[in-house]
């Protein structure tokens, strides 16, 4: 099974060529869609891809329709996977911000990192890889032990 | 979002049980319950009324025109935010 945080995630709606590394989240994510790949995030995946495409809207790069209808598609397909049963979302608790605290300062994380990291941390047993694009959880990951990929390089450990 | 005007007959009955619903508080208009059962037939025969992913992925290639920025660095900029 692989952790994919959002930073990752979110390249599965763009092409190769305008977002580097999304062919093979693209291939990833399509495999999961056919059975083939097991994921696991945690549930803040959906809010921070929303927040994405909500702030490509605040920046004018794409109209609200053009928004609301990507909101529909990648919502669509969190159901589809999750209903196949290859994506796990780790819910968000009180209790997932208090073991966050810690993370935090040990890391020098902001909360959205440290709720993937305690995510990824939670179900370390079952994770193979680590797969995201953002290097601030990238280290922290790292120094967690986690073998982690960045899609942006290639399918080997960073 | 753009409105287009759609018309359709119907039975007394069926205007009758419309206008109950409207009554109800349920719904503010005729234009809102057809909307609503609409959906709803969409969703019982499993219509899939998402956009496909080609549709999704052109989108941001039209954005790309504007900005060289990528989604995954935006995702910093949300977390840098919070």
């Amino acid at each position: 099974m692989n952790y994919i945080d959002t930073s990752s995630f979110v390249k599965y709606y763009r092409y190769e060529a305008d977002e580097k590394g999304a062919n093979k989240i693209i291939e990833l994510i399509d495999n999961a869609k056919k059975g083939k790949a097991a994921l696991i995030s945690s549930f803040l995946l959906v809010g921070e891809c929303v927040s994405v495409f909500d702030k490509w809207v605040r920046y004018k790069f794409i109209s609200s329709e053009e928004s609301n209808k990507t909101i529909k598609k990648f919502i669509r397909d969190v159901q589809e996977l999750s209903i196949i049963g290859t994506l796990t979302l780790e819910s968000v608790s009180i209790s997932t911000i208090t073991n966050c605290l810690d993370l935090i300062t040990k890391h020098h994380l902001s909360i959205n990192d440290a709720i993937h990291l305690f995510a990824a941390l939670s179900n370390k047993a079952q994770i193979d890889q680590f797969i995201c694009s953002d290097d601030n959880l990238i280290k922290a990951a790292e120094k967690e032990g986690f073998s982690v990929v960045n899609p942006e390089n290639s399918w080997r450990k960073t | 979002m753009q409105m287009v005007t759609l018309t359709a007959d119907v039975t007394e009955g069926i205007k009758e049980m419309t206008q109950k619903l409207i009554k109800s508080g349920m719904y503010k208009s005729q234009s809102e319950v057809v909307r609503d059962a609409i959906r709803q037939l969409a969703y019982r025969y499993r219509i899939d009324t998402a956009p496909s992913i080609e549709e999704v992925r052109k989108i941001f290639e039209k954005a790309g025109k504007k900005t060289k920025k990528t989604l995954s660095q935006t995702v910093r900029e949300i977390r840098d935010e919070a």
